[in-house]
């Protein structure tokens, strides 16, 4: 501990000896009144009430900013910045400054950036992934049993004095993530299992040893996790995007690897070593998934080998994932329309290697073709999804089609 | 114990000695006036005695603790404020501090609240939570709404300042 921070807390746990009894005895006064006396139990419900409702409002608040609702926005705002919420105090003024009811991207993007720090944050407090205690990579569990998990208290509290004193997993910290990004997108956490299993089942097939399985199979889980922080109204737009929506939405390449490396800092506990070292190692992956081999892609126009192998695997696996799920402007190809289409981009936007290794996974006996029932997570309560960095799809961005 | 009420009355007054003290520096800290700070901590508690069956399973319910303690505080200093500039402009033209400034008003005769009273009020916010309340730098981001590394830099930055006016108080140091 930092000396002054051992200096300010015998300074602040220096008490008199009689001032612990003298404060029970009011509490328990206090909590007699509260029992017995209707009107006062009001009161103190009405406060709670009140402290739940500002938090709501914040987030209802930021929702409404990135759809970009001033009218709905505002007074929610207004009630968080009550609440003494610095952030919705700067944004409100924002607001008031603002020339027509049109919200400019950059305060939707702040917005989404605010509620993405926040989910990840509220993951953390809940604990939702005490349950995972192994170091191997697993399907995590169903957010029906992770809500079931993070409300039954007793159960908790026995999970966490169990992991007390040992270190963060793998297993932990992508349970915390899914969780994060179920919240916010079901659709995108589903997609990233999708591509995991299949990614994973391309890296084996080129005998790659294990670790980088893992580590390939990590990054395709979070190859999107940076559209946390694109605001809902573009990720979720019908029409062609403009070129600075299209902008927000190719900057998800380096914002993955941020989120990534910022949640590894929340955790009390240290991270295990091999967990790192696979967190580490998949950032290429998730930044440069959308590199395409001829140097066509994003962020940074890379080609051939200047692509991490963790990004040419990624690419073959969410390109097959993309063409096999439904999108509002198109139907969902087959598998084997998929995997034809697949064969005529190697050399292309594909690596030829990892096309190869892709094709034979799919002549593998053991091979199951997606179905249209995964298509769409069943939760999502959406028939058809947007997908702006759609690779198997021409940009829809206005003016360029 | 408690006499009446709640099957977790024991554990609540566990929880109550445990923090009540932490809790009425914190707010002290912030600029809370000690006679106003002994209600504040009361309400925050009996709030958390009325939620103990769901606070109880959160990681730490002290993070609760302390985050219904801010926002009565808030409430009750936004009050204050307004009732300050409506009724008398004159310490404003004076000179004098700020009376939004929430720490402004506080008595100067505890070392560590004149500390505090010093930071800006980002740091102080932060520094109270952290140093003062106990609590960990997710725990405090998110009561504040903050970013981690917001959170990170305010307290470093207050780190630094309690090391300046720690000098300055001791006299070995070239202090007064």
């Amino acid at each position: 501990m930092d000396r002054i921070d051992a200096l300010v807390h015998r300074m602040t746990i220096a008490t008199d000896t009689g001032e612990d009894n003298a404060a029970l005895d009011r509490f328990i006064q206090a909590s007699h009144r509260l029992d017995t006396d209707p009107e006062e139990r009001q009161r103190i419900h009405d406060l709670a009430d009140l402290i739940d409702t500002q938090d709501a409002a914040y987030g209802q608040g930021l929702s409404a900013l990135e759809h970009g609702d001033k009218a709905f926005a505002e007074p929610l705002l207004r009630s968080a910045d009550a609440a003494g919420i610095e952030e919705a105090a700067a944004l409100v003024a924002a607001l008031q400054d603002l020339p027509s009811d049109a919200v400019p991207h950059s305060l939707r993007q702040r917005a989404a950036d605010l509620t993405s720090q926040r989910l990840i944050l509220n993951a953390t407090n809940l604990g939702a992934t005490a349950h995972m205690n192994t170091s191997t990579p697993q399907r995590p569990a169903q957010p029906s049993t992770l809500k079931a998990e993070t409300t039954s208290g007793r159960r908790l509290l026995r999970l966490l004095r169990h992991r007390r004193g040992k270190n963060i997993t793998l297993a932990e910290i992508t349970a915390l993530l899914l969780d994060v990004i179920d919240v916010r997108d079901p659709f995108t956490r589903a997609h990233g299992e999708r591509v995991a299993d299949l990614a994973a089942l391309v890296a084996g097939e080129l005998n790659m040893p294990r670790t980088r399985v893992e580590e390939i199979r990590f990054a395709a889980m979070f190859h999107d996790i940076g559209k946390l922080n694109i605001p809902t109204s573009i990720l979720r737009k019908d029409e062609a995007l403009t070129v600075e929506e299209f902008t927000c939405i190719k900057l998800h390449t380096a914002r993955g690897p941020e989120i990534v490396q910022a949640v590894a800092e929340i955790f009390d506990a240290p991270i295990e070593k091999d967990a790192q070292r696979i967190i580490n190692a998949s950032l290429q992956g998730i930044s440069h998934h959308h590199e395409r081999y001829d140097g066509t892609g994003y962020p940074s126009g890379l080609a051939g080998q200047q692509i991490s192998e963790h990004a040419r695997v990624i690419a073959v696996a969410d390109i097959f994932d993309a063409m096999t799920t439904s999108r509002s402007y198109r139907a969902p190809l087959t598998a084997d329309q998929a995997v034809a289409e697949i064969h005529n981009l190697a050399g292309k936007h594909l690596d030829p290697r990892m096309v190869e290794a892709f094709l034979s996974v799919t002549d593998h006996d053991s091979w199951s073709e997606p179905g249209p029932s995964s298509s769409v997570p069943t939760n999502s309560g959406e028939t058809a999804w947007q997908s702006h960095d759609d690779p198997s799809h021409p940009l829809r961005v206005a003016g360029h089609t | 114990m408690l006499s009446a009420g709640r099957p977790w009355d024991a554990q609540v007054t566990s929880f109550f000695l445990a923090n009540h003290h932490q809790l009425r520096r914190y707010l002290i800290a912030q600029g809370c006036a000690p006679c106003d700070s002994d209600d504040i901590v009361q309400d925050a508690f009996l709030i958390v005695r009325e939620r103990w069956e769901t606070v109880s399973g959160y990681a730490k319910p002290k993070a609760y603790l302390y985050k219904v303690a801010l926002r009565l505080w808030q409430r009750q200093a936004a009050k204050q404020a307004l009732r300050r500039y409506r009724g008398d402009p004159e310490p404003r033209l004076a000179g004098l501090p700020d009376p939004r400034d929430t720490a402004a008003t506080v008595e100067v005769n505890d070392t560590l609240i004149r500390w505090f009273r010093q930071l800006p009020v980002q740091q102080r916010k932060v520094a109270a939570l952290r140093l003062i309340g106990g609590l960990s730098e997710v725990e405090t981001a998110k009561i504040l709404d903050l970013s981690l590394g917001t959170v990170k830099s305010q307290l470093n930055a207050a780190r630094k300042r309690l090391r300046q006016l720690k000098d300055q108080d001791d006299p070995a140091k070239g202090g007064t």
